[in-house]
């Protein structure tokens, strides 16, 4: 059934669905159940006459407005109150950014690219006209922003800890793109233009996927990400690793 | 507004000039063979226009579907190429498709059935052919527009089909066409794309031509006696249809002329980031033009099949449709719901928590309606002494998926589930639950159940009742199984799933080979479908008058049924449902047409 859940907060809509899925389930077997005694109850055979009924009766009026209070009250008020009861978990309580480990996600075309904020804490401006797809994903001026200077991108990878909460900011250098990590059960579009968030929280350590869920052009397929949840200093020796990566390029300038 | 009215009561001019004319039965043999075929104004004909237009298409398309899912069974395999035509497409070398041909192949699909499939089929099909027969009417209202509006369709299938021909092909953006992905240029920059846009334009004209002459003809044109409550739910769906059509086709043309200028224009409307020329565009904005009319479409769809669902459960139950005046107020109460809902399309784009709470809500309030639906549909059935003939079963089947895909709609109408299921293959099961599933059984219950009426023979039952039940057991395989796959986490317009190892791991594809291969075997049973249609126009039984015993004014005319309908403008002293009543007891009939005055008692 569901896919593997690793998130603090995921179980809430696991336990939406199958509370949905019990109470339309029973109202499913009543209309099935009374559709099928009908076709053999009420079949036409010889000596069987049907009943003359309109249902226009003030008593059939009356029943049918208690009938749509149930369905309104039984199934609509009833859902909603849960849904809402798992939206102010999942989506209405996000971390501060201080709390939290905040990364930045600019998708693109068949690529997701992430971004920490490196030794300092702070993130470097993006602009939008210095974005390059191919060389500057971010949008950085890593030469005049001191705040972007430290700045650490990774391509189609991301490593978070576990048991702490994770922001990402979530935008878009080119078209729709949808953010899914499907072992947390949310799903957040990146937008040019206008940035969106998704907070989570990892239980579990451990390599995840990350799909791309609003098509992006012919290779939308093909646009994965490997979410990696790991204990603290292994994520740390991890950003250690890419701030490396990051000295090294410099080098070569 | 003058203007409008003089057009109006033109009509009803027309209605009662028509009645006095003499002679106008051997009206249509003066006519040649372009007149009374091609550029009739003979709604009788146009409905068959639309019918024919419509079930091409719906071949087209449905050939399509089975395409997409050999390529999800058999991800670019070279030892499993689609049978027969893969060698064609493809060429002789290289056997696989390429992701951007899957792309146009999911993209011309949905487009094709919703806009150039079920529209003429269960609007532009039933809708002209029933209305004036069923409210006593000579013609439609404005019979040239009628005339435009199918050949208005037509140019825009035209189009659609010389899309595939041009520069890499047609388009691949997505059915939904989303911003920026298809409004810049830069992404797909071939024609394909602007001939879309262009021809589901000409597909929203045709359907705004044809709906205004629905609700004129439905409000001006009806016979003496035929009050509004007495007009059968089949006809008051589709006015309602016509309604929704009116006002929310505008707001898609905006949309798409936005579109169509970033396009060709280089304008920034639906462009904001780093791709943008200027300041000040906005993605999002095209999402909400588009589900401004989408969601309505949803209903615009549904609604004669509604009717339809309404008026067979009563016939083939030998009883009163229960509650009719109940289902109309609901049918009304959708309408306006309809219109503030569109939002719960897009819960994952980042909106306000708030105004997503107010989408929750009033979504989830189309359950009442729609649960007073089934309330009178199976209080309907209670009682009856129901008859198994091919439109029943196709209606009955109506009541199961529709009720599969009403149903599951309430776990997409929740901002958290739906955070979950938004985009992957659950959502694609729901609606073909509803739009497929629902609308096509709709469709093929009103084309055996009018048949007789349109060609003046039946479609042979045996092959009827063969073809309904196959399609009800792979409809069900096929579109369960896609829910079940999105529950696993499968997103859909995904030309593979391999390379993701959720997927692959949990058995994902087991799901899809059982779907690709139930799609195959719905796709075969058709076949005994068009074989029985075609087959049945031309050596079918001749059919009587009123071959299923019903009492609305469509089979109180003999066939072939003359331009004009009637003889003499009818009468209607009762509703549309007076089935097994008490004045029927002396009759040796259990039903009373809506033209024939009470029985001597």
């Amino acid at each position: 059934m569901f896919p593997q859940d690793v998130s603090v907060n995921g179980h809430m809509v696991d336990d939406l669905f199958w509370l949905t899925t019990a109470l339309i389930g029973v109202t499913f077997l009543i209309i099935v159940g009374i559709l099928i005694y009908c076709s053999f109850r009420f079949r036409e055979r010889p000596g069987h006459k049907a009943v003359y009924r309109k249902g226009d009766t003030k008593r059939s009026t009356i029943l049918t407005l208690i009938f749509a209070a149930v369905v309104f009250i039984g199934l609509d008020l009833n859902l909603a109150y849960f849904d809402h009861h798992a939206f102010k978990a999942l989506l209405g309580s996000p971390p501060t950014e201080d709390e939290a480990v905040v990364i930045d996600i600019h998708a693109q075309q068949y690529q997701w690219n992430f971004r920490y904020a490196g030794a300092d804490g702070v993130f470097g401006e993006s602009h939008d006209d210095l974005v390059d797809k191919e060389n500057n994903f971010f949008g950085l001026d890593r030469e005049n922003d001191e705040a972007a200077a430290d700045d650490l991108e990774s391509i189609a990878e991301v490593a978070i800890p576990v048991n702490t909460p994770i922001l990402f900011k979530i935008t878009s250098n080119d078209v729709l793109h949808s953010f899914f990590p499907v072992n947390f059960r949310l799903k957040m579009d990146a937008l040019p233009g206008t940035e969106t968030w998704m907070y989570i929280e990892a239980t579990e350590t451990g390599t995840f996927e990350i799909a791309c869920a609003e098509l992006c052009g012919l290779n939308h397929y093909t646009m994965r990400a490997e979410l990696k949840v790991m204990e603290q200093e292994d994520y740390e020796a991890w950003l250690d690793e890419l701030a490396e990566g990051l000295a090294d390029e410099g080098d070569d300038y | 507004m003058k203007q409008s009215y003089r057009l109006i009561n033109n009509a009803e001019r027309k209605c009662e000039a028509y009645y006095t004319m003499s002679g106008h039965d051997h009206h249509e043999h003066k006519h040649g063979f372009i007149r009374t075929y091609l550029f009739s104004l003979d709604h009788k004909m146009i409905g068959k226009q639309y019918l024919f237009l419509g079930l091409f298409f719906l071949l087209l398309a449905g050939g399509m579907a089975m395409m997409i899912r050999w390529q999800l069974m058999y991800p670019f395999d070279t030892e499993h190429p689609f049978p027969i035509l893969g060698k064609l497409f493809f060429g002789k070398e290289m056997t696989t498709m390429p992701p951007e041909f899957y792309n146009m192949l999911f993209t011309m699909h949905g487009s094709l059935m919703i806009f150039f499939a079920v529209t003429p089929i269960v609007i532009g099909a039933f809708g002209n052919f029933i209305i004036p027969l069923q409210i006593g009417a000579p013609d439609m209202a404005f019979p040239k527009l009628n005339m435009m509006s199918f050949w208005t369709i037509f140019l825009g299938g035209v189009i659609m089909i010389a899309s595939f021909f041009v520069k890499a092909g047609a388009a691949q953006g997505g059915w939904t066409a989303y911003a920026p992905l298809n409004s810049n240029a830069v992404n797909l920059p071939d024609l394909g794309t602007s001939l879309w846009i262009l021809a589901i334009y000409l597909g929203g004209s045709s359907s705004l031509m044809g709906s205004i002459n629905f609700v004129t003809t439905v409000l001006n044109m009806r016979c003496e006696g035929m009050t509004l409550t007495r007009v059968p739910l089949t006809t008051w769906g589709l006015f309602f249809t016509a309604i929704l059509n009116i006002l929310w086709i505008p707001v898609i043309s905006a949309g798409l002329f936005l579109m169509l200028i970033d396009r060709t224009f280089d304008t920034n409307f639906f462009l904001a980031g780093p791709p943008a020329h200027y300041e000040g565009g906005q993605p999002l904005l095209y999402q909400h033009l588009f589900w401004g009319f989408g969601h309505p479409e949803v209903y615009i769809l549904i609604f004669p099949v509604w009717g339809i669902v309404g008026d067979l459960l009563s016939v083939f139950s030998r009883k009163p449709a229960f509650g009719y005046e109940a289902t109309l107020i609901s049918m009304a109460s959708i309408v306006c719901v309809s219109e503030v809902i569109w939002g719960h399309h897009m819960f994952t784009s980042g909106m306000s928590p708030i105004l997503g709470h107010v989408f929750v809500i009033l979504t989830i309030t189309v359950s009442v309606p729609t649960a007073i639906f089934f309330l009178n549909w199976l209080c309907t059935l209670w009682g009856g002494a129901i008859r198994f003939e091919p439109p029943m079963l196709f209606a009955l089947g109506i009541v199961f998926v529709f009720s599969i895909g009403g149903l599951t709609g309430l776990y997409l109408a929740l901002q958290v589930a739906d955070m979950y299921l938004h985009d992957t293959y659950f959502v694609v099961g729901h609606f073909h639950y509803t739009l497929a599933a629902s609308v096509f059984f709709g469709a093929f219950a009103g084309i055996y159940y009018w048949f007789p009426a349109m060609f003046g023979r039946r479609l042979n039952k045996k092959w009827g009742i063969a073809h309904f039940i196959l399609s009800f057991i792979f409809i069900n395989c096929v579109f369960f199984s896609m829910m079940q796959m999105g529950i696993m986490g499968h997103p859909r317009r995904y030309a593979s799933a391999e390379k993701y190892q959720f997927l692959m791991s949990s058995g994902v594809m087991e799901w899809t080979k059982f779907a690709g291969w139930s799609a195959m075997a719905l796709g075969m049973t058709q076949i005994i479908f068009v074989v029985n249609f075609f087959g049945s126009m031309f050596f079918g039984r001749k059919s009587e008058t009123n071959p299923w015993h019903a009492a609305s004014l469509e089979w109180t005319v003999e066939h072939p049924i003359p331009h004009g309908n009637f003889a003499q403008a009818p009468v209607v002293f009762r509703g549309p449902h007076e089935f097994s009543s008490p004045q029927t007891e002396d009759l040796d009939r259990d039903w009373l047409t809506q033209v024939e005055p009470d029985p001597a008692t």
